[in-house]
């Protein structure tokens, strides 16, 4: 750490920004040289074009798109950390619950939230609570494995100084595992939160008639390859957007954690 | 122990290699195949067979694509035809534009929106059919008229033809969309299955989907694309069936192109003479529906043969409603930007003359 | 001032592991006096830790007993506060909030045990770091947090399980002089872990020398170096002759574990 170059805050923006320009400079010349065909790859003229297209006037119909996908995420996002977080600590908690839930675990992880689309359809119908189904599906055991990590990972001795100082069973998981944990709890539910907009793009693939992932595939029927990158720059920005915002919160919940450094 | 880590320091390179050369091995031999696919009949000999990707679904309108596999009549022409599925149209048309197939058929919506979004990799070289009265609005329990639908959700695959169908039928019927109904995409092999569950209230289907949605208690048929104004104009259904061929492929070797196409054509003669026959041939095999159903609705089927073209293939044939078709997706769905000259994607030069 | 405080009988303690039974401490007696400060100094894996955390209550002989104040230890007993090698501070809570958690633990209102918790913090030279977090802080900084937080939860006994060992001589020597002025203020019970002879020396009342495994007492000196232990102290003939008798002692005692090793 000591040894590597450190920048201002303003410099990295200033390098990031040549970066971008760079990138969608050679992107639009490369398209307008004919060096790659338009209709496969639009310049990013015409992807801001079509983006100013869909976001004003009559067919004003990306803010919505973003606000729909946005709702689904966090709520699928946030059941399962409702019930992940808890089943991951009584997981970290104690190696009987570990060895029970595991197997079952270990079986529903690996699942791509596509997967789930059929059955949900036939269980949910294709509304709302279907859409939710499949984020909660694809994040929830995810939020399983990081939080039944994080747990196991605090430091035994805290435990141990915590009981010597006369904690009870339920202190110590309530003084020293949870808070203790939860800097790895919290990294994990970022990972997931992304997780959670890959699920959604799946969600919206059939049933669903207003959103980012509907979007992007209606815009594919129709072979708008500008509107689908509209979709994708805007998924690509309201992650960003929500990655800064759970930056913020974990900022106010760690107030420890950035201070570590100036040892 | 030590020599074992020894052992494993000197595998991670040896794996790495050994993965390395594999990916290099398999992205050699996908090469060697496309290279095989395209453009290979000049240099060589007749005798051996030229490989053609056809790409399609369970629709009708592939039926003579399926026939010409099974009877044999591509293969005496020189090709080894591989056929493979892909449900929807523009996923075929973009598996074309990608030069990784060659031969489609696909609905004329998607074709026009492709043209209109300045896709320019393929040509259209016919309409093997027009098969109206295949599609409709179907509506669930409760829904017996177009005023029921008010309030409503319609489900159906959107930018497919039925999505045409459907919004002209509701604009005729002073309903309109996202105000009056709201409408819901869904897969085509959803469709009856969301509609029986009474996920949605209506639905917008093709067949075998129609005839089976027609069969179930409580559902009634709202309109079909014979009701609409494209229907009463032009006598066709709403996207009729095109041809389509990859630009790059048929460039390199028009006359193998025609070739290829003679040998199509000769499949469309033996589906319009002996429907029963083609049902037998390509039930279960291709297209999984009831023998029954299926023989009834080829009989019904208007195929159009090699001679055909020449009078479809005009400004008084399909032309006229494909331009009527192209103001609906400019002005009524905004699905395109401008409306394409799709005549300079039509290459007339491949299509058989035909004789009758 | 001889009031037997802990009473260690005939300890012994074996875990079985999968390479079989190893015997850590075996047939393990000492007395401890209220007041008294005890170190203990042994070859490395001689079982130290484990007397402490018997000691603590963590672990149960599975020979003898061990009393405090007339009570057999039976589980986590707080009446013994431990001092960690690693500090083992929470490094979420301020300095105040890791002084003042065991009365936390006991439902002590926050103003009460914030109250003390400045006063233990004050002792220890801490004042102005009171909402410092542990990772702001020097290694010996983090150490009297952690003395502070164990004398806050009043306990009879400070188990001290080599805290000075991460720390540079400097520190070290400041820390040590730090707990024999508190251990003298307070009067509190001291059993010091240490592999340092010159530590135990400079600390204790009385050095216990511990065999190799299993660990037993090998021998006991009475240390009476005159207080206060300063550099004078330390070269003193009185000094370096314990120092090598301890030294024989231990030096002996590391060979065989060497050898038994081998």
């Amino acid at each position: 750490m000591k040894n590597k170059k450190n920048f201002e805050l303003w410099q990295v923006a200033v390098i990031g920004s040549v970066g971008l320009i760079v990138f969608l400079t050679v992107w639009e010349g490369a398209v307008r040289s004919g060096l790659i065909d338009a209709f496969f790859l639009p310049p990013p003229s015409a992807v801001l074009k079509r983006m100013i297209q869909l976001s004003t006037g009559t067919d004003a119909v990306l803010l919505r798109d973003i606000r729909v996908s946005a709702v689904r995420v966090l709520v699928g996002f946030a059941l399962s950390a409702l019930v992940g977080v808890p089943a991951g600590l009584l997981m970290g908690i104690s190696p009987t619950m570990r060895a029970f839930f595991n197997p079952v675990i270990s079986i529903i992880r690996p699942l791509p939230a596509l997967s789930w689309i059929p059955l949900s359809m036939l269980w949910l119908g294709i509304g709302e609570e279907q859409k939710y189904a499949i984020v909660f599906m694809g994040c929830f055991a995810s939020v399983l494995v990081y939080t039944t990590d994080a747990t196991m990972r605090v430091d035994p001795l805290l435990s141990l100084a915590a009981r010597n100082l006369g904690a009870k069973r339920l202190q110590v998981i309530r003084h020293v595992i949870l808070p203790g944990a939860l800097p790895n709890i919290l990294s994990g539910l970022k990972v997931v939160l992304a997780i959670a907009w890959t699920c959604v793009i799946s969600a919206e693939m059939v049933g669903a008639n207003v959103g980012l992932g509907f979007r992007i595939w209606t815009a594919k029927e129709w072979s708008d390859t500008g509107q689908v990158l509209v979709g994708m720059i805007s998924i690509s920005i309201t992650v960003l957007l929500l990655d800064i915002l759970f930056r913020l919160v974990e900022r106010a919940l760690l107030p420890w954690q950035k201070h570590g450094v100036h040892r | 122990m030590r020599y074992l880590t020894g052992l494993f320091k000197t595998i991670k390179p040896v794996t790495t290699l050994i993965a390395l050369s594999l990916l290099i091995f398999t992205y050699g031999c996908s090469d060697y195949t496309t290279a095989d696919k395209t453009g290979s009949s000049k240099t060589e000999p007749q005798a051996e067979l030229t490989k053609v990707i056809a790409v399609g679904s369970q629709w009708y309108g592939h039926i003579p694509t399926f026939v010409g596999i099974e009877k044999g009549f591509f293969k005496e022409a020189g090709f080894d035809l591989e056929w493979r599925f892909i449900g929807k149209s523009m996923d075929r048309l973009n598996a074309i534009s990608s030069g990784e197939a060659q031969f489609a058929s696909l609905g004329e919506i998607a074709m026009l929106s492709a043209m209109a979004h300045g896709n320019k990799r393929f040509y259209w070289v016919g309409n093997q059919d027009i098969a109206p009265g295949f599609e409709g609005l179907v509506g669930g329990p409760g829904i017996k008229t177009f005023a029921d639908l008010k309030g409503k959700k319609i489900g159906f695959p959107f930018g497919s033809s039925v999505d045409i169908t459907g919004r002209t039928l509701l604009k005729a019927n002073g309903l309109v969309p996202g105000r009056d109904v709201e409408l819901v995409n869904l897969e085509v092999g959803d469709v009856p299955a969301v509609l029986r569950a009474g996920n949605v209230d209506a639905a917008l289907i093709w067949e075998p989907g129609f005839s089976q949605l027609k069969a179930v208690e409580g559902m009634t048929v709202l309109g079909m694309d014979t009701d609409t104004d494209i229907y009463k104009k032009f006598h066709t259904m709403t996207g009729p069936d095109v041809l389509i061929l990859g630009k790059k492929w048929t460039d390199n070797d028009p006359a193998r192109a025609k070739r290829f196409l003679t040998a199509y054509f000769k499949a469309i003669d033996f589906v319009k003479n002996n429907p029963e026959k083609t049902a037998e041939i390509v039930q279960g095999k291709y297209v999984q529906q009831d023998l029954e159903l299926l023989t009834k609705n080829l009989k019904r089927f208007k195929w159009l043969g090699a001679a055909d073209q020449a009078k479809v293939m005009t400004e008084s044939g399909i032309y006229g409603q494909a331009d009527y078709v192209t103001e609906i997706l400019k002005n009524d769905i905004k699905a395109i930007p401008e409306k394409p000259d799709f005549r300079k994607w039509v290459n007339l030069e491949v299509i058989p003359s035909g004789s009758n | 001032m001889t009031e037997t405080l802990i009473k260690i009988q005939n300890v012994s303690m074996t875990f079985e592991t999968r390479k079989g039974r190893v015997e850590a401490v075996s047939d393990f007696s000492l007395d401890i006096e209220r007041g008294e400060f005890v170190c203990i100094v042994g070859a490395a894996g001689c079982g130290k830790s484990t007397l402490l955390n018997m000691l603590a209550g963590f672990v149960q002989p599975t020979g003898g007993s061990i009393s405090l104040d007339g009570d057999i230890i039976k589980s986590v007993e707080p009446r013994c506060g431990i001092i960690f090698q690693n500090y083992a501070l929470m490094p979420w809570m301020t300095v105040l909030d890791n002084v003042s958690f065991g009365p936390r633990l006991k439902y002590i209102s926050k103003k009460e045990r914030h109250a003390a918790a400045r006063l233990w913090i004050e002792k220890v030279g801490l004042k102005g770091f009171e909402d410092a977090y542990p990772g702001e802080l020097s290694g010996g900084m983090q150490q009297r947090v952690a003395l502070s937080r164990a004398l806050a939860n009043e306990p009879d006994v400070l188990l001290c399980d080599e805290p000075f060992a991460a720390l540079d001589a400097m520190t070290r020597q400041l820390m040590q002089e730090e707990l024999v002025r508190i251990q003298r203020d307070t009067g509190k019970t001291v059993l010091f872990i240490t592999h340092s002879i010159d530590e135990a020396l400079l600390l204790s009342d009385r050095v216990v020398v511990m065999s190799a495994r299993p660990g037993r007492v090998k021998a006991v000196y009475k240390n009476d170096l005159p207080h206060p232990r300063k550099m004078e102290v330390q070269i003193s003939e009185r000094f370096l002759e314990l120092k090598r008798e301890v030294w024989d002692l231990v030096q002996e005692e590391v060979m065989r574990s060497i050898r038994e090793r081998a």
